[in-house]
């Protein structure tokens, strides 16, 4: 054995890690406190939530699909919904009132994430005052999901067709509350982090990524517009009622931790500007196409294929479905980007710290009931 | 220039000592569900029409519904048993019946530590939200 083999230490970090959220284990490759490489293990929370597809009819499915990142289900549903409702070919039918309720929810929850991702990751990197100001306002937003749907994490809300009820007066007065306050809330997260000397030092010029490699890794969402690419799903590819609206993609050239930061503090305010519109541009009318109002009835989607696509607050969220004329699926591949992100870490945090790694991982947003399916 | 963004900090934290906490007493106080709440069945042995499409259409498989026939040749209810400990509370068993026989109640507060108590009867779930039902589950 040679001098340079024995400075190489092989450490465990996870799944029991408290900076590995969820369940993640990576394998880290040491010389001293330098990253050599990284070999991520996952698979510790694998349902077979793509198998599980193929013994489902599609509306049983809609409430497993709440199941992959837990953080975001309404817009997991959403996704679902969509992409079955592109396989059917009757994405144009979806009532309007539905696509509009859609859109509230699937930028609420965006925020909901998005205030999950700041608290834990702040609290990672050693900033725990934020924690209680994001839960704080998360709160608010689940108090909303519940009196919609009647639950507060796995909502079952968004279906094939439109949404399962429509939302309530007091919903909609909660909603307008929300929107009001939420900028003032959000500036206080933005005193506590934003210009802190200690949080610029320990993200700045950490884990830069460029423009190309951010492409050939597949990164996409969040992740992706910190690298300096004008990318989002929902300005280049539009869908449901998102053209009619009127908001910005923030994007950032650095491509480091902090320029990921940067984009989603921005994100949340856009989102914030979507509600607004929201508010003001819902018509009245159904929120179920007539064809999927009894859940019983079964789907029989020609025999074909289709692959629907949304953006979801941590990125690209697709569902590859092939239909053989039954009433359930032939096949469903669930394209995740926890995943591919879950992959970019070895890369993104090659030649940095042990501590810079905490950092990496908080700021791709990686959720486990996503990446591992 | 460091103190100074500790300064910011602390002002907003400080701000915060004379306010009301927004943390809830739960145990001690009780959470008013909102109307949609989804929780324990409650079931109405006699609005039901033994269509089984609640246990067909339940995704974790978690209900049963036991039909006989009585003497004269006529099919009767025997038993309807929902395993709580495997339902995933979607709600699409109460979305899906014809009669509303099954219905969701906000009654959320019967953790235990015994697994074998989480398989409602027909009895238990017909009691549901009423008070010696509290005693049994």
């Amino acid at each position: 054995m040679s001098s340079s083999d024995i400075r190489t230490v092989e450490l465990n970090m996870g799944p029991q890690h408290p900076s590995t959220h969820g369940v993640l284990r990576l394998i880290l490759r040491i010389n001293g406190e330098k990253i050599e490489n990284i070999f991520p293990r996952v698979g510790y929370l694998h349902r077979g939530i793509e198998k599980l597809a193929e013994n489902m009819t599609y509306q049983q499915f809609t409430p497993v699909t709440d199941r992959l990142d837990y953080v975001y289900s309404m817009n997991n549903n959403f996704a679902y919904a969509s992409s079955v409702e592109k396989l059917l070919g009757v994405t144009d039918q979806v009532p309007e009132r539905a696509q509009y309720i859609r859109v509230i929810v699937a930028e609420l929850d965006r925020i909901a994430n998005h205030l999950v991702w700041l608290a834990t990751h702040a609290l990672d990197i050693g900033a725990m005052t934020p924690y209680f100001y994001c839960m704080r306002e998360r709160e608010l937003i689940l108090d909303m999901f519940e009196e919609i749907s009647g639950a507060r994490l796995l909502y079952n809300y968004v279906r094939i067709g439109g949404v399962a009820k429509d939302i309530t007066p007091r919903f909609t007065d909660m909603l307008k509350e929300f929107v009001k306050i939420f900028p003032k809330r959000w500036k206080e997260y933005d005193t506590l982090l934003t210009k802190n000397r200690i949080w610029m030092k320990r993200t700045k010029d950490v884990a830069v990524i460029s423009t190309e490699d951010a492409i050939n890794w597949g990164l996409s969402g969040p992740s992706l517009r910190g690298s300096n690419m004008e990318w989002d799903l929902r300005k280049k590819k539009p869908y449901s009622v998102y053209p009619e609206l009127e908001f910005d993609i923030p994007y950032y050239s650095e491509g480091d931790v902090y320029a990921r930061y940067l984009v989603r503090m921005e994100e949340m305010l856009q989102s914030n500007r979507i509600l607004e519109q929201c508010i003001e541009k819902i018509p009245d009318g159904p929120t179920m196409m007539d064809d999927f109002k009894k859940v019983s009835k079964p789907i029989k989607p020609p025999a074909g294929e289709a692959y629907g696509y949304n953006e979801v607050p941590g990125g690209e969220l697709g569902f590859y479905i092939v239909s053989e004329g039954k009433n359930k699926p032939h096949r469903m591949k669930i394209r995740a980007p926890s995943f591919v992100h879950a992959y970019a870490i070895p890369f993104a945090s090659k030649g940095y710290l042990i501590s810079d790694v905490v950092a990496v991982i908080g700021s791709f947003d990686v959720v486990f009931g996503e990446c591992d399916r | 220039m460091f103190f100074n963004d500790l300064r910011k900090g602390f002002a907003l934290t400080f701000k915060y000592l004379f306010k009301k906490p927004v943390t809830e007493n739960y145990p001690y106080e009780k959470i008013e569900m909102p109307e949609r709440a989804r929780w324990l069945h409650r079931f109405y042995p006699d609005k039901c029409i033994m269509c089984k499409l609640c246990e067909n259409i339940c995704p974790p498989k978690c209900i049963a519904v036991g039909i006989g026939k009585n003497p004269e040749g006529k099919r009767e209810l025997r038993g309807y048993d929902i395993k709580i400990d495997r339902c995933i509370f979607c709600g699409l068993c109460v979305e899906v019946c014809p009669t509303k026989a099954i219905t969701m109640t906000d009654v959320h507060e019967f953790a235990d530590s015994n697994r074998n108590k989480f398989h409602f009867n027909m009895e238990q779930l017909s009691h549901t939200g009423e008070e010696e039902q509290k005693k049994v589950g």
